[in-house]
């Protein structure tokens, strides 16, 4: 089975990401007095669904196999 | 309920508002030097600003839950510190001894916002509500309402003056 490293980097920002958010969104949610906390939580979920998207489809155009290939071939020739 | 003055996050927004200017102008000045790892420098830039927006809101956290309660018998005094420090201390207004307002530099003196510090012989000894908006008007406000407690409360009770005109 193929060792994809750059996945797994991706999948470790994204899990701290979604960690972070929910650390976010539970403190606003459970301590935040009044309705801005409330109005903030929705601009972070809005945005980060848009940056999260962004990032996904940024990721997902990057031609990782070529460049692992010309990686690979670089190191070879030294 | 009180908290922070807007100035002091919309200086934390023009901090992250640069960090992102240096990401775009890093972005756009290298472009011409990417070739064919375009694609790569796109989703260097998303990440970038994922971990950007990320920072921002955690800074707002922080902001919003700060706050000051100041109601007709206490005030409540709510810190948080990061995520996983959260202070509350409460104040009878029996307890306040002194209330002064400390308003340090130009942008505060023009905006009107500063620090107000209550000296308690409670257990807290300092309530310290930092850069609120129109510190001398909330100290007046913290001062009546002291005052008024003080009047209605004989040894820590209650007492109504409607209980006199009653027949006692």
């Amino acid at each position: 089975m193929g060792f994809n490293l750059p996945l797994i980097i991706f999948a470790f920002i994204l899990l701290m990401y979604l960690f972070g958010a929910s650390l976010i969104l539970y403190h606003l949610r459970k301590f935040g007095i009044g309705m801005a906390p409330k109005a903030v939580m929705f601009i972070y979920i809005i945005g980060s669904a848009i940056f999260l998207s962004l990032a996904v489809a940024a990721y997902n155009q990057v031609p990782w196999d070529s460049l692992g290939g010309y990686t690979s071939q670089d190191w070879t020739s030294f | 309920m009180l908290r922070r003055h807007w100035l002091i996050l919309s200086r934390e927004f023009l901090g992250f508002a640069g960090l992102l200017a240096i990401g775009l102008a890093i972005y756009y000045v290298a472009g011409r030097y990417f070739g064919a790892y375009y694609e790569v420098a796109n989703f260097l830039l998303a990440v970038y600003i994922l971990i950007i927006w990320q920072i921002f809101f955690t800074s707002l956290v922080d902001y919003y839950l700060d706050t000051w309660i100041v109601t007709d018998h206490r005030i409540i005094d709510i810190h948080q510190t990061g995520f996983f420090r959260r202070d509350i201390s409460e104040l009878r207004y029996s307890k306040i001894q002194d209330v002064s307002v400390k308003i340090n530099g130009f942008i505060p003196t023009i905006a009107n916002y500063g620090d107000l510090i209550i000296q308690t012989a409670g257990a807290v000894q300092e309530f310290h509500f930092q850069q609120i908006p129109d510190p001398n008007r909330v100290r007046d406000r913290i001062l009546r309402l002291h005052d008024e407690f003080i009047r209605i409360h004989v040894n820590d009770i209650e007492v109504h003056d409607t209980l006199g005109e009653g027949g006692v």
